[in-house]
């Protein structure tokens, strides 16, 4: 709440000082501490890369297993420290997860560690796979804001793909992409997973922040499915099977995910993650059909953007439906300039598109400022 | 608001869900360390180059070159089997391949391993680890054709070879 704004108020009859007093208390109790979350957020993720820079530096000054004994002391002491903290009634939520995330960052390292000091050569999905299991309990029970959530999604996605890669690449002749797509796309079904413990937990907002992220990467990835089929043709590929069997892979997780979701996660909200889900499965399996046609490309993903749109406002979602609008107004901006190729050289084309660009900036600006969701509705 | 939830109690999940990561960590450097100790000792010509692996710093990607193994026209460039290596520990006399049923006096028996790093390729090529500080020197020896890289490397009695410190000396002939 800005402080300014009040006093300008105040000062201009709108309120007198008991209602900005009131306002004052109100905001006191109910404001996320949402800059502070970034703070924090920035904090434990500069220091989990600094983490991975000290150890890939390989002091040789300090005999391996001495650096080894440190390094694991350090997470016993933070693991202690966590343990008997917690008893304290105060506890900060805060420091709490900063810290949950730190010890997930020295696990992590930790096997980067004694591989480099035992010269393993394991792949490495295994040190990612072994982390996830052993501190998925500590992460999915005790987590509670967004750095322990999106620490946990990423390491899901990157056990998955890493292993995924691993295995496409040592098969020996035929890989078979539908199976590996199957895998790959086992993030987007994390969506319908936290749907599930949302309703069950005594923390639903970690897990309605887990299901956003899930949301999120479906999103991207059918977004990423459709702009890699319209690079293929770009490049001349001819049409190529294994990426229709990669979208039916995707589609598949993702009906159930929506399907999940559907059962779990009961209300407007609940349903609008459904529809979304639902959207980008359609969106996979009607990306095989279109072909090389730029015009049918955009106004898939367009269409794709009207649909998160809609759902976010019939959920009430303020952010997510301006942002819908930016990047629909950005694929229009592209297109124009897509369409406009032949007549970039002579100046006309380069101009109309121009004037293109800024009325579908105008246009967007105005939707998203009218027709947005008020800002308090929460998902 | 979630962030302002009291902490529950002490409690045995609280206890157990740090207790698992702590032990597992240890328990997977234990058997790590332990497995690093066993084996026999050999020496192999290498040549390599230095890239950089994310997670565990600087490696040098190294190429064996077996003693007798000669890389002739008709020979495949990467070699996936097993080999007999036979000599006193760390010189080794002489390598075979091994086709059929292993030889009964082989000093060490070098087993190519399938589940590895994209790096490592059988008993062709591999990987070492070196500190940060000393990538540099490394890259000027490996590529310095006056010098030979000696890879010594530690066979355990399962044939699993584990690359442990490399050393350069003047190039035979040079």
């Amino acid at each position: 709440m800005s402080e300014r704004k009040l006093q300008a108020w105040i000062e201009a009859g709108l309120i007198d000082d008991q209602a900005a007093i009131r306002i004052r208390n109100w905001e006191a109790q109910n404001s996320r501490p949402l800059g502070l979350w970034a703070i924090v957020g920035l904090a434990v993720l500069a220091i989990g890369l600094g983490l991975v820079s000290l150890i890939a530096a390989n002091w040789q000054a300090i005999p391996g297993t001495v650096r080894l004994a440190i390094h694991f002391a350090c997470i016993i002491a933070l693991a202690l420290y966590l343990f008997f903290g917690k008893q304290r009634a105060e506890y900060n939520a805060l420091i709490h997860d900063g810290a949950l995330f730190i010890l997930g960052a020295l696990g992590l390292t930790f096997f980067g560690h004694i591989g480099q000091v035992y010269q393993s050569t394991a792949p490495i999905w295994q040190a990612l796979g072994l982390w996830l299991l052993l501190f998925s309990p500590l992460l999915l029970l005790f987590g509670r804001g967004w750095p322990v959530a999106a620490m946990w999604m990423a390491g899901f996605i990157a056990t998955v793909d890493t292993y995924a890669m691993d295995k496409m690449n040592t098969a020996a002749q035929y890989a078979p992409t539908f199976q590996f797509s199957l895998i790959l796309s086992l993030p987007i079904a994390i969506t319908g997973f936290a749907a599930f413990f949302r309703g069950r937990s005594n923390r639903p907002d970690f897990w309605r922040k887990l299901e956003i992220l899930g949301l999120l990467v479906t999103v991207i990835a059918a977004g990423m499915m459709l702009l890699l089929g319209s690079l293929n043709d770009l490049l001349g590929h001819a049409h190529d099977k294994s990426m229709d069997e990669s979208r039916i892979a995707q589609a598949l997780i993702t009906v159930v995910t929506a399907f999940l979701v559907w059962i779990f996660h009961k209300g407007r909200s609940g349903q609008a993650i459904a529809g979304i889900l639902i959207a980008a499965a359609l969106l996979n399996l009607t990306a095989m059909v279109i072909g090389n046609s730029i015009i049918l490309g955009a106004t898939l993903f367009i269409l794709f953007g009207v649909s998160i749109a809609v759902a976010s406002l019939y959920a009430g979602w303020r952010g997510a439906f301006q942002g819908a609008v930016v990047v629909i107004a950005l694929r229009l901006i592209a297109l124009s300039f897509q369409l406009a190729d032949d007549l970039l050289g002579s100046g006309v084309g380069l101009i109309l598109a121009g004037f293109l660009t800024l009325g579908i900036a105008y246009a967007a600006v105005r939707i998203s400022r009218n027709y947005a969701p008020d800002k308090d509705t929460e998902a | 608001m979630s962030e302002d939830t009291p902490a529950p109690k002490f409690s045995l999940k609280w206890a157990a869900a740090l207790l698992i990561p702590v032990i597992g960590l240890g328990l997977i450097w234990a058997d790590g360390h332990r497995k690093a100790q066993i084996g026999t000792d050999w020496d192999v010509p290498v040549s390599g180059y230095d890239p950089r692996d994310l997670l565990r710093g600087h490696y040098i990607a190294y190429r064996y070159e077996w003693p007798g193994q000669i890389r002739g026209e008709n020979e495949p460039m990467d070699y996936y089997g097993d080999l007999c290596i036979k000599g006193t520990a760390p010189v080794i006399a002489s390598v075979t391949r091994i086709d059929g049923p292993a030889p009964k006096d082989c000093n060490s028996i070098a087993r190519a391993q399938d589940n590895t790093m994209p790096q490592v390729e059988g008993l062709s090529r591999g990987i070492l680890f070196v500190p940060q500080a000393s990538a540099a020197a490394y890259q000027k020896d490996l590529a310095d054709p006056k010098r030979q890289g000696i890879l010594r490397i530690r066979v355990r009695d399962d044939g699993f070879v584990r690359p442990v410190s490399m050393t350069f000396r003047a190039r035979a002939g040079q």
